[in-house]
């Protein structure tokens, strides 16, 4: 309890509100350019943190985190441009509001079915945590390789038919984790002779590289405007907010929905958005009028896409499994702060989890009464050119990833993973699984040795005990369960 | 079959990932005692995989399945790619605090994506906030350059 009050005394500082604020402009305003979103602003804004309090920088990055994505939506309302793709299936019904002139009324539905979502996820989340410390109290090492394992094959297995290319990034992820000098063995490891890979590869300058540098470079291939804005009139926002109130049924459906999808690491708020969207419009007594500007159609996605968070960083927050891009780059915000994720990070560091879980709760509110306020500008943003944007951000990249470690190795590097992350883009390669793969290639390993030693090299030790023969029976029915879906709808294309 | 049997950029690239792979697994087997054992496991499924990945990749290109990817634009992603390249050659020679200005005004200059005042006020309203926040703020060295330029 007293480290929930510490938390709170810090966000109600002075401070403590500017980052989060800080966050929240930023998160809108990223989250409102198409094709940029919270992942670059999250990769650029880490370097910035680094002077920081711990608790400081969770308050400025889980500002960004809970505000990107009404940022995306105020866009997908308005100019039927989602920010993201996770904004998307707002668009079905938003824009139709917007185009009948009820677009304040779409956004203030937005606004309130998005908060009241992100809060209802951080309940959820509140109250799985103590269960899930509880169970990871009782694993040993061979249940936490086969949860490293288990969690990047999830991972690999949300991208759906590029599930073989996640598998083989992630593999990557591990490999490069690998690369420095060797603690247990002794000796190098994957450095080339190169002196500056003997710390091995850190994790801000693949971070940079393979998702702002990267992004850059797409978005220079791209060329032209983010997108056309028109102008824009907002009013009727309290309709759309009672709106919210009146279809409680839809917000709390929603909001489950999004919790438990975000639950299973990498299933991205895409697939939660549309999976809630398609519910409301199920269960609906009039399912011919989604599309066509239907306010459930956006209280729906909305409550889903914000509550997945809560739900995602359960596995984030416990296991140290991020459930997805943003997730995994927090995890690394949290090693250049010297916080190891993974499973002890729960028990020894609450007062960070309080922090995060505090930001993001205010987060969402702060998002939608700026958004409110903000909506008919923020939409400029997207007019925005190309190439003002690109060498900007290329700027701030550089920068901030010299300014971390005081090196030009690191800039190199990020620029190395900028190109290898364009390619993975141009040629569908999750790239959030190397990330994964990266971040759980240490606790993979040392688990694995760990347990081998305990075993005195009897690899049975990773069937032993029931955890371990529930994860591996998990892990082999969700395969089986994607090969038979893949084998099927290739069947029905044949 | 002469366009099914062509070699598509998808392809191009599996084989590639295919010749990381083996790299990172001839490099494992090298590896001697408990250091090498995980290396070795992970690369080799590794390219296992990536194999894999390579023959479903030919396989459907020569049932000419259709491709998701989107066709290479030579001119457009060399050119796309080489801004960061100049940018780090800028840094390592001028250092950030010349470099970034000289890069975002030459970038300007060549996409005429903004007239001169405009570009001017970008130039220097970035390099303030450059300096405000990590001289000012974070208070970090930024790299002179070879020529050591620095404030």
């Amino acid at each position: 309890m007293d480290i929930l009050f510490d938390a709170v005394l810090n966000l109600a500082s002075l401070s403590g509100m500017f980052y989060l604020l800080l966050g929240v402009l930023v998160g809108l305003l990223f989250g409102a350019m198409p094709g940029v979103g919270g992942s670059t602003a999250l990769a650029i804004l880490i370097p910035l943190t680094f002077g920081m309090q711990p608790a400081d920088a969770i308050l400025l990055l889980g500002g960004v985190m809970g505000a990107n994505e009404f940022g995306g939506s105020l866009t997908s309302i308005l100019i039927n441009t989602p920010g993201t793709s996770t904004n998307a299936a707002t668009c079905l019904d938003g824009h139709p509001m917007a185009r009948q002139g009820k677009a304040g009324m779409a956004i203030g539905a937005a606004a309130a079915a998005s908060t009241i979502g992100g809060w209802i996820g951080i309940a959820v989340l509140l109250v799985l945590l103590p269960f899930a410390k509880t169970i990871i109290l009782s694993f040993g090492p061979p249940e936490f390789f086969l949860l490293a394992i288990a969690g990047l094959a999830a991972v690999a297995l949300s991208t759906g038919q590029y599930f073989l290319k996640g598998l083989i990034a992630g593999g990557f992820g591990l490999l490069l984790a690998m690369v420095g000098f060797d603690d247990m063995g002794g000796g190098q490891r994957y450095t080339l002779g190169i002196d500056y890979l003997w710390d091995g590869i850190s994790i801000m300058p693949m971070l940079i590289g393979v998702f702002a540098i990267a992004e850059m470079i797409k978005l220079a291939v791209d060329g032209g405007k983010l997108a056309d804005d028109t102008d824009v009139v907002v009013t009727g926002v309290m309709d759309g907010i009672k709106a919210v109130f009146k279809n409680l049924r839809t917000l709390v459906q929603g909001s489950l929905i999004g919790t438990l999808i975000g639950l299973i690491p990498g299933v991205g708020g895409t697939v939660t958005a549309f999976v809630s969207y398609s519910a409301a419009k199920q269960t609906s007594k009039d399912p011919e009028s989604f599309g066509k500007g239907n306010i459930v159609g956006v209280i729906a996605p909305e409550a889903a896409i914000n509550a997945k968070d809560g739900g995602s960083l359960v596995p984030t927050l416990a296991f140290g499994i991020p459930g997805g891009a943003e997730t995994a780059i927090f995890l690394g915000a949290m090693v250049i702060h010297g916080l190891q994720p993974g499973p002890m990070l729960l028990i020894e560091h609450e007062y960070v989890i309080f922090s995060l879980i505090l930001s993001l709760s205010l987060s969402c509110l702060l998002a939608s009464l700026i958004g409110i306020a903000s909506a008919r500008y923020l939409t400029h943003v997207t007019r925005l050119d190309i190439t003002v944007l690109v060498p900007i951000v290329l700027a701030i990249a550089f920068v901030g990833t010299y300014a971390v470690q005081s090196s030009l190795g690191d800039v190199l590097l990020a620029l190395a993973f900028g190109v290898v992350g364009y390619f993975m883009l141009k040629f569908n390669f999750p790239r959030v699984t190397m990330i994964i793969g990266l971040v759980l290639g240490s606790l993979a390993e040392r688990s694995f040795h760990q347990s081998l030693m305990i075993s005195r090299g009897d690899y049975g030790v990773f069937v032993a005990t029931t955890i371990s023969k529930v994860l591996i029976a998990l892990l082999i029915l969700a395969i089986g369960v994607f090969v038979y879906q893949r084998l099927k709808h290739a069947r029905r294309l044949a | 079959m002469t366009q099914a049997l062509k070699i598509s950029s998808e392809m191009v690239v599996s084989l590639i990932v295919v010749i990381v792979a083996g790299l990172f697994f001839a490099g494992a087997i090298q590896m001697r005692g408990i250091g090498g054992t995980f290396p070795q496991y992970v690369s080799g499924a590794v390219l296992a995989l990536a194999l894999i990945d390579l023959a479903l990749v030919a396989a459907g290109r020569f049932r000419g399945r259709p491709s998701d990817i989107k066709p290479v634009r030579l001119s457009r992603e060399i050119e796309a790619l080489a801004w960061p390249f100049v940018l780090l050659a800028l840094v390592y020679v001028f250092g950030f605090y010349l470099a970034i200005p000289l890069f975002l005004a030459g970038f300007f200059a060549v996409k005429r994506s903004l007239g001169l005042k405009a570009s001017i006020a970008v130039i220097l309203g970035f390099s303030f906030f450059m300096y405000v926040c990590f001289i000012l703020l974070l208070r970090t060295p930024l790299y002179a350059g070879i020529l050591g330029i620095s404030f």
